[in-house]
């Protein structure tokens, strides 16, 4: 980030990591993102693969696979993805993830940068996506159900920690952010997110010539994945992992980490509300994630465990 | 107007749980960037440097990026406002070099050149003599590469006010100058800075074919001095070529910028 490159990486990291333990795979190994609408995908080679994230109505051969599991899927079968149903964000694993070129320690492609994933651009038609060895052989089924419904569903509440610049907030237009419903803009996407709805009234703060003359602008200062900024006092914006790693208008908020993965599943269109929380809470919230996706691993684990045993 | 005040700094702030952002002035210049710099090395000597993901100086501030997961986070507001507070009486030196990159200015590649030097009440000569002076590159942020600098010397340092609607496209290489900060584009994107002129040689490659790419795709790094040297047309086509072709050499020398106390030299 000290260069002006994003942290990158998955938009729902969540569900990205849900996809590599459901397969059993190596931690952070590349699974492929979908925005919104998915694709056709014919298989080379006999594999498992596993779906997670936003729902695009996934078929095998026209027969509808379960999202959350994994599935065995053999060489000249078809899988064909729609339009997010629900959520945005999909993701599509293979036992062993696939192969993808790492660059600044991230798999994941940062398209404006040209860099990483699939030769650092968005996959083409004709593209062949290869597989890397799995690790051991998946257990078939739907291991991950219960936890893909609680950590993947699209939110109604996205959580934040008060931003720096609050003081450029009056209590009254504080209070209605905070309650208010907020709609996705269709002029969203893994840089940021813009919202639909009241934009927070801008108090007057003592200036100097270098705070610039609109009235969020601020002396230009690093950007947190997450942050709520509220651009030219008129658009209320939260950063995702491909945002620009400075800015210069002011913070109302950060969305905590947990929750910016869950950003991800808000389509355009979408409402949900921001809650307040300490950096207590958001510790808390990224340990109820994690706890979540913990027991995906040790079900996995035994099963894994389990048939090796049985193939012994 | 009067309003309400911004609370002082030194502050810190928690932005979620793994950003904690430190504003140390309100006093846009040299020292408050260099102040930064000297916390993100300061900071990285501390318990909390093994926590550390990343780090990004602003012009008046630092924004940490924590491992969330280390306990010695809990303590970051603390241990971040005690460096603060020792720092201004540290000596600290960090890696400055001073390279040259050469810009064709005015015409085509610099269409705002003329506004700018009658924003400043001089020839465009003079302007264009002015933005050769030596800047300090304190931020590389934004997009990939995009170096921010102010004047090293403010003396010399020109003004111009920021495009009222942002332009959605900047061709790549543009050197823009907003306020009294230039910023060179290191890729093609949005931008609201006036263009005054071009780099003739790529600061931000993905690709790594010529040598000081070869270990990060962004040539400059926050601290370091740029002189943006002026050349002709037909040495802009003739540096491109040289780059394409892979055998452009790069014009940097190694330096050091010292910090002590309030004072800032150079070696």
């Amino acid at each position: 980030m000290a260069s002006g490159v994003p942290p990158g990486g998955a938009a729902d990291l969540t569900a990205f990591r849900l996809t590599n333990l459901i397969l059993g795979n190596h931690k952070g190994v590349p699974a492929l993102e979908m925005a919104l609408v998915g694709g056709v995908f014919e298989m080379l080679v006999d594999c498992f693969i596993a779906l997670t994230g936003g729902d695009m109505a996934p078929c095998i051969d026209g027969r509808p696979i379960e999202i959350g599991s994994a599935v065995r899927v053999r060489a000249g079968q078809r899988l064909e993805l729609g339009v997010a149903a629900t959520g945005c964000f999909a993701y599509l694993g293979v036992a062993g993830g696939f192969e993808a070129s790492e660059s600044l320690g991230s798999f994941s492609t940062y398209v404006e940068g040209g860099i990483g994933g699939f030769s650092g651009r968005a996959l083409q038609a004709g593209d062949v996506l290869r597989g890397l060895e799995p690790k051991s052989t998946p257990e078939v089924g739907a291991p991950a159900a219960e936890e893909h419904a609680e950590l993947c569903s699209p939110p109604s509440v996205l959580r934040f920690t008060r931003g720096p610049q609050i003081e450029y907030f009056n209590a009254r237009s504080y209070r209605q952010f905070t309650v208010t419903a907020y709609r996705v803009s269709p002029r969203s996407n893994r840089m940021g997110y813009r919202l639909e709805g009241p934009v927070p009234d801008i108090e007057p703060v003592e200036r100097t010539r270098d705070t610039g003359s609109g009235p969020t602008d601020v002396i230009e200062e690093g950007n947190a994945v997450g942050s709520i900024q509220i651009a030219g006092g008129t658009e209320v914006i939260c950063l995702g992992r491909d945002c620009g790693t400075s800015g210069a208008y002011a913070k109302i908020g950060c969305i905590i980490g947990a929750d910016v993965s869950r950003m991800a599943q808000l389509a355009p269109g979408s409402e949900f509300r921001f809650e307040e929380v300490d950096r207590a809470g958001a510790l808390e919230a990224l340990d109820r994630q994690a706890e979540a996706l913990d027991r995906v691993r040790h079900r996995s684990g035994e099963l894994t465990r389990l048939s090796a045993g049985l193939a012994a | 107007m009067s309003g309400v005040s911004l609370a002082p700094e030194p502050r810190v702030t928690w932005c979620g749980e793994e950003y904690l952002i430190a504003h140390l002035s309100a006093n846009f210049g040299l020292y408050s960037a260099a102040s930064a710099l000297r916390l993100q090395h300061a900071v990285e000597q501390t318990e909390l440097g093994e926590a550390i993901i990343d780090s990004i100086p602003g012009w008046c501030s630092l924004l940490l990026r924590f491992d969330s997961r280390l306990p010695v986070t809990d303590d970051a507001e603390e241990i971040v406002l005690g460096v603060i507070a020792a720092a201004e009486k540290q000596t600290v030196e960090f890696e400055s070099r001073l390279i040259t990159l050469p810009v064709s200015y005015g015409d085509d590649f610099g269409p705002d050149l003329d506004f700018v030097a009658q924003a400043n009440e001089m020839s465009v000569r003079e302007a264009v003599e002015r933005l050769q002076e030596v800047q300090f590159a304190g931020m590389v942020s934004f997009t990939p590469g995009m170096a921010n600098c102010m004047w090293l010397d403010s003396k010399n340092a020109l003004s111009a006010p920021k495009y009222s609607s942002p332009r959605t496209y900047t061709p790549l290489g543009t050197v823009g100058l907003g306020g009294s900060s230039i910023a060179l584009y290191s890729v093609p994107s949005p931008g609201g800075f006036q263009m005054v002129g071009r780099l003739a040689v790529p600061v931000y490659s993905p690709d790594p074919v010529l040598p000081p790419f070869e270990k990060s795709p962004t040539l400059i790094s926050p601290g370091d001095r740029l002189v943006l040297a002026s050349v002709d047309a037909e040495e802009f086509e003739e540096i491109g070529n040289a780059v394409a072709e892979g055998h452009y050499e790069f014009d940097i020398q190694p330096g050091r910028c010292r910090l002590d106390g309030k004072d800032l030299s150079w070696t």
